[in-house]
């Protein structure tokens, strides 16, 4: 299909969705959520989706060591060390994902149940996800040793550990960057959004968070643009 | 462009995590570039050029087209 067609067609079903969305809320008020009522449940799921990442990332971490303790040479060499990236990407993306998952559990737990528990499994979880992440990041020393990669304890790790990355390296480094740049724009704008018809069709206010939203868009677009335009 | 990275690595005998280490880059930026995803930079194309005591220009072509 014509790309300018599709484009056309998306925005009319977009539109088309958001206008009868925006109907049924404004003519239907709904009473807000009542997340007290599904606290239980909420908890319960974070405390599955914690765990399982937390699994995940081990089960990772364990499956590199196991690949880094074999000796391996020609073609087979090469698909083990792309699978050891992979491997080693997957055990990074669970280990971000704890800390705001964990946030989540102590600020459900501190807001609504006061379940002094759960809030400090969440830190534990916090601190287990912040081991984990060194302990991965120590784990390239052992999968690049011929490389001068930085050691985690070193002031500005991220930014030496970026020096260290060749060009192809940064080159897929950008384009995961730059993708993830206009998705957190957008995904942010339909944030905003959706908190706007939530304090409409609800008499819970959500202007703090829209203006927190708001604030966050503007600082990292200006840093994104104020970096490229002063180059 | 066109590469004969992997052409001159196999006449080597070399996988692509051994030219990266004599060229001291990473062997995913040889993948890339073996695909024709990723066109290196001056000083990648020079170290590898250099690990097969070759020209830049012998292992790396471009189409007239790209030259325009």
């Amino acid at each position: 299909m014509n790309k300018n067609l599709q484009f056309i067609l998306q925005m009319l079903v977009g539109g088309a969705i958001g206008f009868f969305l925006m109907y049924w809320m404004l003519s239907s008020p709904l009473e807000g959520i009542a997340f007290s009522e599904y606290s239980v449940w909420v908890n319960g799921f974070l405390l599955v989706v914690l765990i399982g990442l937390l699994l995940f990332s081990l089960i990772r971490y364990r499956q590199i060591q196991r690949l880094l303790n074999q000796p391996l040479t020609g073609d087979t060499e090469d698909a083990a060390d792309h699978q050891m990236y992979r491997w080693f990407s997957d055990g990074t993306l669970s280990l971000n994902l704890l800390l705001p998952l964990s946030l989540v559990l102590v600020s459900v737990n501190l807001v609504l149940d006061q379940q002094l528990s759960l809030v400090v499994t969440g830190f534990i979880v916090m601190g287990v996800g912040l081991i984990g992440s060194i302990r991965f990041q120590t784990l390239v020393q052992h999968m690049y040793p011929e490389r001068k990669l930085p050691d985690i304890s070193e002031t500005d790790y991220a930014m030496k550990l970026l020096a260290a990355s060749d060009d192809g390296e940064k080159h897929v480094m950008l384009e995961g960057l730059y993708k993830t740049h206009s998705l957190v724009n957008m995904m942010l704008i339909v944030g905003i959004i959706l908190l706007l018809f939530y304090s409409l069709s609800t008499s819970s206010s959500q202007l703090f968070s829209i203006f927190v939203i708001t604030s966050i868009l503007m600082v990292s677009n200006a840093k994104y643009y104020l970096a490229i335009r002063n180059r | 462009m066109k590469s004969k990275v992997k052409e001159l690595r196999a006449r080597h005998g070399w996988n692509q995590t051994e030219l990266a280490k004599r060229a001291n880059i990473s062997r995913q930026t040889v993948s890339l570039i073996e695909r024709g995803e990723f066109m290196p930079s001056l000083l990648i194309a020079t170290k590898i050029a250099r690990v097969f005591e070759t020209t830049i220009e012998d292992i790396f072509q471009f189409d007239e087209e790209e030259l325009l």
